[in-house]
C-alpha cells in the first residue's frame, strides 16, 4: 500500500531527490520507472519551491523510498509549478 | 602536495559562495574542458575510513543500501552498484599455516584496503555497447551515463570488464560514477578525492597523476616495498585488451585478483569477430554433416 507525503524538493540529482516534508524532516526518494515524471522535470519543481505530493513505497533494506507519482496539489498550482 | 599560492587570497574560514576554480586550492589543478582528468588511488595510503563513500553518497544523493553487516571484515557495501559508486574493499590476509589467524605484522601490512570506482577507461567498452548514446565521453575525458537517454537495455553491464555498471531496480536505468561531472563543470574537485584525509585518492590531470604515481612506486621500492606496482597506467596490468589506459588507476601491492580486479581486462568488442567466426564455423560443420547424412540416405 503506497503512502503519500507532502513537501518541497530541497535538491534533485538525476532521478533522486530530497523532500523537505511538512514535519520539517528530509526524506530521500528515487523516481520509479513508472512514475510518469522524468528526472529533468525535477529541477523546475525545486527552483519553483512548489509544494508537491509524493506517492511512495518504502524500500526494504534501504534508506530511501521509491516515488511512484509526483503531483502538484491544486492549491499550489497558481503561478508556481507547471513542470508536472 | 604544495599549498597553492592562491590560498593566501582567502585567509577567512567561511565563504559566501563557491570559489572560482576551487580545485586549484584543494587539488592543485585548474579544471579546463578539453583536458584529461582522473584519479590516482594509492592503496598503501588508504586507511579504510570510507569518507570517500560517504562524500560520494552525500553529493550525488545516493541512498544507502544493504544496511547491515556483511560479515566481510569492515565492508558494509559489499560491491559497486547502482547506488554505491565508491566501494572501499577490505582484504584481510591473516591466515596461518592451519588457516587460523597468524601474527599481524607492524603497520597492518597484511590488511589491504582499496577504494574502488569506475575506471573511466580511455576506450570504454560500456560506451561501445550502448545503443542509444546515453554513455558518452565528457569534455574532461570521463565517462558518464545520461539518465534522460538511457533506456535500461543493460548492454553496458556485461560489456564492463570491471563489473562497475549496474541497472537500478527502481528506475531501470544504468548508473555508475560520473567522476562528479557536475562538480568538474563548476571547477570543483570530485567529492571523494576532496574528502580523502590521507590523499590516498588524488585527483588531477592524467599525465601529471601518472608521473606522480611512477615516483611513488619508486619511493616505495626504495623503502623496501618491492611488491608495489601500478594498475591501469600505460603499459601496466589493467591497461590491457585495447582499453588503453584507465583514467582511474591504482597503486597495488598484491595481485589484482586479491583486490577483486581482473588481471587482464579486455574490450567486449574484441570478442565479437572470433565469436562470429566460431558460430559460422559451427553452422558450416552442421550443414556439412547434414549434407553427408542426407547424401548417404539418398
Amino acid at each position: 500500500m503506497s503512502k503519500i507525503v507532502r513537501g518541497r524538493i530541497l535538491f534533485a540529482q538525476e532521478g533522486r531527490f530530497m523532500l523537505r516534508t511538512e514535519s520539517g524532516t528530509g526524506q530521500l526518494f528515487v523516481l520509479s520507472h513508472d512514475a510518469g515524471v522524468e528526472p529533468q522535470q525535477l529541477p523546475p519543481l525545486q527552483h519553483a519551491q512548489a509544494e508537491v505530493e509524493v506517492e511512495f513505497d518504502e524500500t526494504p533494506g534501504g534508506l530511501s523510498a521509491v516515488a511512484r507519482a509526483i503531483r502538484v496539489p491544486d492549491d499550489d498550482l497558481a503561478g508556481k509549478a507547471e513542470a508536472v | 602536495m604544495q599549498v597553492h599560492a592562491r590560498a593566501r587570497d582567502y585567509p577567512q574560514s567561511q565563504f559566501g559562495g563557491v570559489l572560482p576554480h576551487e580545485a586549484e586550492l584543494t587539488a592543485g589543478v585548474r579544471i579546463q574542458p578539453g583536458r584529461s582528468y582522473g584519479f590516482f588511488t594509492d592503496t598503501t595510503r588508504c586507511i579504510g575510513c570510507k569518507a570517500c563513500e560517504v562524500a560520494c553518497k552525500e553529493w550525488n544523493n545516493l541512498p544507502a543500501d544493504n544496511v547491515g553487516l556483511t560479515g566481510m571484515s569492515y565492508d558494509n557495501t559489499g560491491a559497486l552498484s547502482a547506488n554505491t559508486w565508491r566501494h572501499v574493499a577490505f582484504v584481510e590476509k591473516i591466515a596461518g599455516p592451519g588457516g587460523g589467524p597468524a601474527e599481524m605484522p607492524p603497520y597492518q601490512s597484511q590488511w589491504l584496503m582499496m577504494s574502488d570506482l569506475c575506471k573511466h577507461c580511455h576506450n570504454p567498452p560500456c560506451l561501445e555497447a550502448c545503443p542509444t548514446g546515453a554513455l558518452f565521453k565528457t569534455e574532461f575525458d570521463t565517462v558518464v551515463v545520461q539518465q534522460d537517454i538511457c533506456n535500461g537495455c543493460g548492454y553496458c553491464v556485461p560489456a564492463c570488464p570491471f563489473g562497475v555498471v549496474e541497472l537500478s531496480e527502481t528506475d531501470g536505468k544504468a548508473h555508475k560514477c560520473t567522476l562528479c561531472y557536475d562538480r568538474l563543470k563548476g571547477g570543483l574537485e570530485p567529492a571523494c578525492a576532496k574528502s580523502c584525509p590521507t590523499d590516498s585518492i588524488q585527483f588531477g590531470e592524467i599525465a601529471d597523476l601518472q608521473s606522480r604515481a611512477a615516483e611513488r612506486v619508486e619511493q616505495l621500492h626504495g623503502l623496501g616495498v618491492a611488491s608495489a606496482y601500478l594498475y591501469g597506467a600505460p603499459g601496466s596490468p589493467g591497461a590491457t585488451g585495447d582499453l588503453g589506459h584507465l583514467n582511474a588507476f591504482f597503486l597495488l601491492t598484491d595481485a589484482p585478483e586479491v583486490y577483486n580486479l581482473p588481471r587482464a581486462p579486455t574490450r567486449a568488442s574484441n570478442r565479437v569477430r572470433p565469436s562470429l567466426a566460431t558460430g559460422l564455423a559451427t553452422m558450416a560443420g552442421f550443414a556439412l554433416a547434414a549434407i553427408a547424412l542426407l547424401g548417404r540416405r539418398a
